[in-house]
């Protein structure tokens, strides 16, 4: 049987916490105390768990080796810094804020924030799906600095507005911003899709050489290194726009069938990039 | 065994495994779907002749992009036989089509381990001469090809199973317009089962052949034992006394069970007035692997 270990804080910590063990393979198969006795490393000591939070398993007996545990965490965790980080598989949802790098090199499994999230969500993820039900930071699925490759997989799905730099240097998957987004939305991008509902800073797809950028609110004016090609319904269009209505992430102003201005862009890469500027309904 | 006075003779069916995949194409409306789908299993009755054999399953209940779609069957001899074959109809046939795309089918009715995948938009991407560009949507990867009238959309990979082609009956009747009659009621019934595909026009076949030629040049002939119009030449014949018509009903489809099934109601719906006899084509068990006992079917 599957069962649900849910985490609840009992104070938020004055310092912050690396809470990257926080995982459902780390608490799948063990008991309460085991849960309890998990490290945290706080500021520079090391605590437990049950230091932070109260632990409760729901649902029955203890896993199976091949059987995740759904882990929860509930609280202000806007100092808990790595949650799902390199996760693999299994469900970890968060009911409350959390602090950077959530979700930072994933390659699996589902991790749902009901709040907002930091700085570096998803950085470097390879594969999996992060949904944040609120607002990201900046850097949302790009790569590090000093690394030429953000996330290569996966999804992001951002339902309120997220920071600057949003799918940087990503090389696949998707990010989808509901709301606004800041500055450099895609820059450097290789391959990959970023969506944004809302109005976007500047300069996005700056420096792109593939994948697709694109705006549903269309800005007022775009980089001068892009270059109109035609007004048409791009042919992924619809699928792509079905699998996000499926995901719960609605595109209500454009329909499966929309017009977009599409842009060859950065013409200093190569042109082999997309801006895709929404266009009113085909 | 009779229905309605027509003899079923107890004889079976003889099919063979063909590697099989379906596809799913979608356009701006029904009717460029079906442009499209007719195109592509236009001449593709028989591998002999045509290298594959297709047909129309129906229409998708459900496509990837929410568009009208088509299901489209097809059989090939080997996985390298229908490779080749699909990428020139998919290339020539549905990304000609205005509006298309071109989906895998899927064959959740085959079982998971028996699947393997066929890269037909991996390879027709380089129609656009560098131009292409992939979009990976929750796992799947697409390809785009940029056409005149906008974007061809392809899925990367198909997948493949193998399917039963050669299922068959005859239908053996007093006139032509008897056995066209039994004929036409059996494919509007069989039409209905999905994963199954009449490759020959209308699902009909009135040239039935058999294996081989007295010419050594040819693999395959006429079926001289079901023509009527040379029943006393032939040593062997198989037209009973009275028939004056045969028309032929091939099956393929994509497992054991939808062959079964399209043989029973396509027999049962063919017993009308006038047909004399139904009966199958087999080459004494020493060929195909699948055998479909007419009798046990409807019995």
């Amino acid at each position: 049987m599957n069962t649900r270990v849910h985490l609840t804080l009992r104070t938020a910590p004055d310092l912050p916490v690396e809470a990257d063990s926080l995982l459902p393979e780390t608490v799948t198969g063990k008991e309460t105390a085991d849960i309890a006795a998990l490290p945290l490393l706080v500021g520079n000591h090391t605590e437990t768990v049950g230091d932070h939070f109260q632990v409760e398993i729901t649902d029955g007996s203890p896993d199976t080796a091949d059987t995740l545990a759904t882990l929860e965490l509930t609280g202000n965790l806007s100092r808990f810094k790595h949650i799902g980080e390199a996760m693999t598989r299994g469900t970890l949802t968060v009911n409350g804020p959390v602090s950077f790098h959530a979700g930072a090199k994933m390659s699996g499994g589902e991790l749902i924030i009901n709040g907002d999230a930091g700085d570096y969500l998803g950085a470097m993820m390879t594969g999996g799906t992060i949904v944040v039900n609120g607002n990201a930071g900046h850097f949302a699925g790009s790569s590090y600095r000093g690394y030429s490759r953000g996330m290569s997989g996966g999804t992001i799905l951002v339902h309120g507005n997220a920071g600057n730099l949003t799918g940087a240097r990503m090389r696949r998957g998707l990010i989808a911003v509901r709301g606004t987004c800041g500055d450099l939305a895609g820059f450097s991008m290789g391959a990959g899709t970023v969506l944004i509902g809302g109005e976007v800073g500047v300069r996005a797809g700056a420096n792109m050489s593939r994948g697709s950028v694109i705006l549903l609110t269309p800005p007022e004016e775009i980089r001068p290194t892009f270059r109109y090609n035609a007004t048409c319904v791009p042919a992924f269009w619809p699928v792509m726009h079905g699998s996000l209505s499926e995901a719960g992430w609605s595109v209500p102003e454009t329909g499966p069938y929309a017009l977009f201005k599409k842009y060859s862009g950065d013409v200093n890469e190569g042109s082999r990039g997309e801006l895709l500027l929404y266009a009113g309904t085909a | 065994m009779r229905i309605n006075n027509v003899e079923i003779v107890d004889t079976f069916a003889e099919a063979f495994p063909m590697a099989a995949a379906r596809v799913t194409i979608t356009a701006k409306n029904e009717k460029w779907a079906m442009q499209a789908a007719q195109a592509v299993t236009g001449f593709a009755t028989s591998v002999i002749g045509c290298g594959i054999e297709a047909g129309i399953d129906g229409v998708s209940s459900k496509t990837p992009d929410g568009r009208p779609g088509l299901d489209c069957l097809f059989f090939g001899m080997s996985a390298g036989a229908l490779e080749k074959q699909m990428l020139k109809r998919i290339g020539q046939a549905i990304m000609t089509t205005p509006t298309s795309a071109c989906f895998d089918g899927g064959v959740s009715e085959c079982p998971a381990d028996e699947r393997t995948e066929l890269k037909l938009g991996g390879k027709i991407r380089y129609f656009g001469d560098g131009f292409q560009a992939s979009k990976v949507i929750n796992d799947t990867r697409y390809w785009r090809i940029p056409v005149m009238e906008g974007e061809f959309l392809i899925q990367e990979s198909f997948t493949m199973v193998d399917g039963i082609g050669g299922g068959n009956f005859m239908i053996l009747a007093e006139s032509d317009d008897a056995a066209l009659a039994a004929a036409e009621a059996a494919v509007e019934r069989m039409k209905e089962i999905r994963g199954v595909a009449l490759p020959f026009p209308g699902g009909i076949v009135r040239s039935g052949s058999q294996v081989g030629s007295k010419y050594a040049f040819l693999p395959a002939s006429t079926n001289v034992a079901f023509c009527p119009t040379i029943r006393s030449r032939v040593p062997k014949t198989e037209i009973p006394k009275g028939v004056n018509s045969v028309m032929e009903i091939v099956i393929d489809a994509l497992t054991y069970e939808q062959v079964a099934e399209a043989t029973r109601v396509g027999i049962e719906a063919a017993c009308l007035p006038g047909v004399m006899q139904i009966t199958a084509g087999n080459y004494g068990g020493k060929l195909g692997k699948h055998h479909f006992h007419l009798q046990e079917l409807l019995g």
